[in-house]
């Protein structure tokens, strides 16, 4: 799933690599940001400075590693080639520079021509991107529910940063503000729940299935998620903009959404074959813990701890997770692949270092845990935890990375050819 | 993991063939092609060997690295001058197929 079906349908190693290392850079930003000022995480979210993480993590991180997964993800899910994966480069060079203009406006105190002008770079990225995959989509036979959750996703993701943009513009343009009306809540649902909730849950699908070998799965509860998510954003966006009277619709078809995001990962689990779940993957479902805690807090009338669930803890802990994985099999498919047969080839688990699996894991999900008691309690004390070991966290998954990339590898572990075999 | 065989050539043995795939190996799980019940059917022709064999998964990753394995494999055994490996997709692959071996290696 994650390098090419087929060889002819693989793109460059380059191409998903830097958004994929640009992301995990910025999360370690990011959290050190948190190490260093830990008040940011008890304060209003709405301030300059807080804007400024929020956005690192979101279109920094969240968003450049979803767009490296995505191109590689994709046209393999679609057995078929990617439209033209050289456009790819040409995204990276619109979004990740787009990103740090956004980061840096409001890092400086919102200024507006930051925000306009790395909005307008991420936006012309993210349309860029998008025409890539739809062109990739109409040219494959086969679709399924986890492909099309990616392209809604790329879309939502897209959707995400023309609202951020107006919203940024609003200052400028007093006019948008009757036009727009409240549109933060709408932003990041779109950005949360569409974009990255979307992508985890149909990636993830695919994903974990393949890696604890669960067979025969039913997709029905993934399409489902994506009505929910998809009625979910619509009741937003007719409440932002219509401002029709729809309580908490938005709210409860979320919690439908994440409720199903779970039942589909218990499905999984229960039939896998793999009965010891890796790091990473253990990883990777620490998330939808989050998700409950998001849950409970958005019950408890704090949204604001709800968002802080959901992107420190569900979207982070996922992308970590399974970002360990991808660029695992992606650099063993560079640098080994080639070789096998001709001697001894290390196995795609040889890349990896289990202490750095480990520490990124408990320094992640610690952090997020300790970010979601800290703002829910105001404490100090839990903020400064929370940063310390997010960063630890952080810096561990990005060494890591590091790691599997550059290290000379060998073949450690013993394989278990020819002793296997005998009676099914 | 019950393979087809056909031989026409005596000279080609199964079990010499059966043993250059065990050393083919799926490199995310380090299980070889032959205990993870991956190869469906040997055709030993001559001079010709024809492979009939599935992945896990479709749109696996490791498809062209495992197909290209296996070429490798039975083109430098003795009298072997063809090679045909064809990935199928039906039947599925099912977990039912591997040895009783591979599935305990995976339960660790």
């Amino acid at each position: 799933v994650i390098a090419g079906a087929r060889g002819d349908n693989a793109i460059p190693y380059g191409i998903p690599m830097r958004f994929l290392m640009a992301g995990s850079t910025a999360l370690a930003i990011a959290w050190t940001t948190l190490a260093l000022r830990p008040e940011l995480l008890t304060g209003h979210l709405g301030v300059p400075a807080a804007l400024a993480v929020t956005h690192l993590l979101t279109l920094a991180f969240a968003t450049l590693i979803l767009l490296g997964a995505m191109h590689q993800l994709v046209p393999v899910l679609l057995v078929t080639k990617l439209h033209a994966p050289r456009l790819g480069d040409v995204t990276f060079a619109l979004v990740a520079p787009g990103a740090a203009a956004i980061v840096l406006g409001f890092a400086l105190g919102y200024r507006v021509p930051l925000l306009a002008g790395g909005g307008a770079a991420v936006l012309a990225g993210l349309l860029l991107f998008d025409y890539n995959l739809v062109r990739t989509f109409l040219a494959a036979r086969r679709r399924d529910a986890v492909s099309v959750a990616m392209l809604c996703s790329a879309l939502y993701l897209t959707l995400t940063a023309l609202l951020g943009l107006l919203i940024a513009l609003r200052v400028v343009f007093p006019a948008l503000v009757g036009v727009l009306g409240y549109a933060t809540p709408l932003h990041l649902g779109l950005g949360l729940m569409g974009a990255f909730g979307v992508a985890i849950a149909g990636a993830g699908h695919r994903l974990l299935s393949m890696f604890v070998l669960s067979h025969g799965v039913s997709r029905a509860r993934l399409a489902w998620l994506q009505w929910a998510v998809g009625a979910a954003l619509a009741a937003l966006a007719l409440q932002t903009f219509l401002g029709w009277p729809l309580g908490p619709l938005a709210a409860l078809l979320a919690v439908a959404a994440a409720v199903l995001f779970v039942l589909d990962a218990v499905a999984i689990l229960r039939v896998r074959l793999r009965r010891r779940i890796e790091v990473p993957i253990a990883t990777y479902l620490a998330g939808p813990v989050f998700l409950a805690a998001a849950v409970v807090a958005t019950l408890a009338g704090r949204p604001d701890v709800a968002v802080m669930a959901v992107l420190l803890g569900f979207v982070t802990l996922a992308i970590a997770g399974m970002l360990v994985k991808i660029t695992g099999f992606l650099t063993w498919q560079h640098r080994f692949a080639a070789r096998v047969g001709s001697g001894t080839v290390p196995l795609v688990k040889d890349l990896m270092r289990p202490m750095l699996e480990r520490v990124t894991a408990a320094g992640l999900g610690i952090g997020a845990a300790a970010a979601c008691a800290a703002a829910a309690w105001s404490s100090t004390p839990l903020a400064g935890v929370a940063g310390i070991a997010g960063a630890i966290g952080a810096w561990a998954l990005a060494l890591h990375l590091a790691w599997i990339v550059v290290a000379p590898h060998t073949a450690s572990t013993p394989v278990a050819a020819g002793p296997l075999g005998g009676p099914p | 993991m019950t393979i087809a065989v056909t031989a026409v050539n005596p000279a080609q043995t199964e079990e010499r063939v059966v043993a250059a795939l065990a050393e083919v190996l799926d490199p995310e799980l380090g299980i070889d092609v032959v205990a993870l019940g991956l190869v469906y059917e040997l055709h030993l022709v001559g001079d010709a060997i024809t492979v009939q064999m599935t992945l896990t998964t479709p749109g696996c990753p490791l498809h062209d690295t495992i197909e290209r394995d296996v070429r490798g494999r039975l083109e430098r055994l003795d009298g072997v001058r063809y090679v045909d490996v064809q990935i199928v997709w039906d039947p599925p692959w099912h977990p039912a197929r591997m040895s009783l071996a591979a599935r305990d290696h995976l339960r660790l």
